[in-house]
């Protein structure tokens, strides 16, 4: 398969009052075409922060370090901002997190719609109408007609979801981008919306770039998987290489973290420690303080190790961790000598 | 209109009749009870009692406060403001007559302010410490510590006494010129319907210099709450989306964030409205222009006690309708409100 963006040794960082806040370092992510490419970490990971890159969405205070952002080969950190906005919305499109603070509160959903459709096509207001009601039934809202017509603050927190995803799809982009489309929201309203995501994706034949911090929705829906922390890609590759073989500790423990939730038995497991702050990074690898194999070795920055073929992992231990056996195991057999490790 | 708008507006109305109350009251009672004797006023110093009360009797002040105060209501009840000490006639006449050229001027200055304002506000806003916002920043500060009526003699040394372009400060027309029969009272509809070109022209040469020195008061205040108010919109997440969707720069300003931004704008300019029809008092004195302000301070530089009381009325009552309109437009605009 072709690849559609790939984010190469992307690093920045927020130049602040307070000094620097090195949000983006050393981001390496391949998007396949027409593949679901997840993207997951903790909070403040910079999962948004990379994803921003590609429409160029940063806040005004991020500066760049190094690295491209290639679009079909194109890097589009080099576009000027005439061709960008053309991109946007094209080339690209993003459903926010948090779509209710993302629609606008004065405008009725129609109107929101219909000027998304109608910036990238000649599309009159009649049938910018009717296509506002048809994107609507695809991302399985009742009653398109009624909703058309609602503001925001109307919505409930699905259809707010719903609605911010019709707005970005109306005029299908060639990347989608989905921040964070079940956080916050109930779960049975969760599922639905993963099945009408994995529907629309499937219907649309569109490449998707998903941003969660849940792996579990990661598992539902993604080809492909990047775990980032503190900024930086620890691990990439389809999601059966990932999930089975994890060639990297901190993807073990997020993946041991998420099972204890799953599995509903014992305590929940979570990692212990915090993630290093970003204005104050250690030397080298930035898991060493969490990290439950940590050796002297990782004071110095890891290598990006290919442990497979289309499988990376940013550690000093990649190769010893992927031949291990898979974390299901781990925690199964924790369980059974007593919940320990 | 649909039937929460309707019902807002109708509790809107019923809190609008105890203010106006209120504020009559207080009229009443600042120039009855603190302004000084007005008898005075209508006859010499060494004049005896007798005479002193008949004058009293006559204008009711021999009766107690709160009967006066009845009387006073119920005059006002029937659109009866009393009569002017100075003119001698009903103050709502005087009044009435005013109105038109306030208008004129009200119009030609805040349609300027809007104008320039607005769209200035907005831009500069929207691309804050920008080489705009700067020139808007500093412009506007200059503007809003100008005096009024320094910017006007300013302005008529240079269009008036050097280049001779425009009129000077004689108010409304020419001296001599004769006015056009009253069809609505503004000159320069009265004279286009009545087919005076001539009339007409000179009645808006006349509303120029006047016009623009109350517009550059009041346009800085408009651009700079605009400015801020778009400032604070720019930075929303719903900006973000339409940026995120590739819609035109234009349209995220002038559409999208400017109607969010409304609100402090529209405010501002109700604040202004009342402004301009009853305090640009200083404009009004430059000028000669025969406006409402100039009504009050006369009334106030003769103790025109009954007069002043009027235009006090008057004024309130403006300020109160402009922010009755201004709750109006509100609902129009955010449908959180309705």
């Amino acid at each position: 398969m072709a690849v559609l963006v790939e984010i190469q040794n992307l690093e920045g960082y927020f130049d602040t009052i307070g000094g620097d806040v090195r949000a983006i370092n050393s981001v390496n992510v391949a998007i396949e075409e027409g593949k679901v490419t997840g993207l997951v970490g903790e909070t403040g990971s910079g999962k948004t922060m990379t994803a921003l890159n590609i429409p160029r969405l940063m806040p005004e205070n991020f500066r760049y370090v190094s690295g491209r952002v290639l679009f079909r080969g194109e890097d589009v950190l080099s576009w000027s901002e005439e061709r960008m906005q053309l991109f946007r919305g094209d080339g690209v499109g993003i459903a926010f997190q948090d779509p209710k603070a993302a629609l606008n509160p004065v405008f009725t959903v129609g109107e929101q719609l219909g000027r998304a459709l109608r910036t990238h096509t000649d599309a009159t207001k009649d049938e910018a109408r009717q296509a506002a009601l048809r994107i609507l039934e695809r991302v399985q809202i009742t009653d398109p007609g009624r909703t058309i017509r609602q503001y925001a603050h109307e919505l409930s927190g699905g259809m707010a979801q719903r609605v911010m995803v019709a707005l970005a799809v109306i005029h299908p982009p060639t990347l989608l981008i989905l921040d964070e489309p079940t956080t916050g929201l109930d779960v049975t309203v969760q599922a639905e919306i993963i099945s009408m995501l994995r529907d629309l994706v499937e219907s649309m034949g569109l490449t998707v770039l998903l941003i969660t911090h849940d792996l579990g929705v990661v598992g539902e829906l993604c080809d492909n998987v990047a775990v980032m922390y503190a900024g930086r890609t620890m691990e990439f590759g389809d999601i059966s290489q990932v999930f089975e073989k994890p060639a990297n500790p901190y993807t073990r423990e997020l993946l041991r973290s998420t099972e204890s939730v799953e599995g509903g038995v014992g305590d929940l497991y979570s990692i212990p420690g915090a993630p290093p702050d970003l204005r104050n990074l250690p030397q080298g690898c930035f898991f060493q303080d969490r990290c439950p194999s940590v050796a002297d070795v990782c004071r110095t920055v890891p290598p990006v190790v290919e442990v497979e073929p289309g499988h990376v992992s940013m550690c000093h231990f990649a190769e010893r961790y992927h031949s291990m056996p898979g974390p299901l195991h781990i925690t199964r057999g924790a369980e059974a000598e007593g919940g320990q490790e | 209109m649909d039937s929460g708008l309707s019902r807002q507006l109708f509790t809107r109305l019923l809190l609008v009749a105890p203010v106006v109350f209120g504020v009559v009251t207080l009229t009443f009672l600042v120039a009855r009870v603190f302004a000084p004797d007005p008898v005075a006023l209508y006859i010499p110093p060494q004049a005896d009692e007798e005479l002193r009360h008949k004058i009293r009797v006559e204008l009711g002040l021999d009766k107690s406060i709160p009967e006066q105060y009845g009387v006073f209501l119920a005059d006002l009840a029937q659109g009866d403001l009393g009569e002017s000490t100075i003119t001698g006639r009903p103050v709502t006449s005087d009044l009435w007559d005013r109105l038109p050229a306030t208008v004129e001027l009200a119009v030609v200055s805040l349609t300027f302010a809007i104008v320039i304002g607005v769209p200035l506000g907005v831009l500069a806003g929207a691309r804050r410490d920008g080489p705009l916002d700067f020139s808007v920043r500093g412009i506007t500060l200059i503007g809003m510590a100008l005096p009024s009526f320094w910017l006007g003699l300013v302005l008529i040394l240079i269009f008036f006494v050097i280049l001779g372009w425009l009129p000077g400060p004689v108010g409304r027309l020419p001296l001599g010129a004769v006015a056009p029969e009253k069809i609505t009272g503004l000159y320069t509809l009265d004279s286009l319907i009545r087919g005076d070109l001539t009339l007409w022209w000179e009645s808006v040469r006349h509303l120029i210099l006047p016009g623009l020195t109350l517009g550059v008061v009041i346009v800085a205040p408009i651009t700079r709450v605009a400015r801020a108010s778009m400032v604070e919109v720019m930075r929303s997440e719903y900006i973000r989306t339409p940026k995120a969707l590739g819609i035109r720069k234009q349209v995220i300003y002038f559409r999208y964030a400017l109607k969010n931004a409304l609100l402090p704008i529209v405010t501002m300019i109700g604040t202004i409205v009342g402004f301009v029809f009853t305090g640009a008092v200083l404009v009004e004195a430059v000028f000669n222009w025969p406006g409402m302000g100039k009504y009050g301070l006369d009334a106030i530089l003769k103790s025109d006690f009954t007069a002043l009381q009027g235009f006090v009325v008057v004024a309130s009552v403006t300020y109160i309708v402009a922010f009755f309109l201004v709750d109006i437009v509100y609902m129009l605009i955010d449908p959180r409100t309705r």
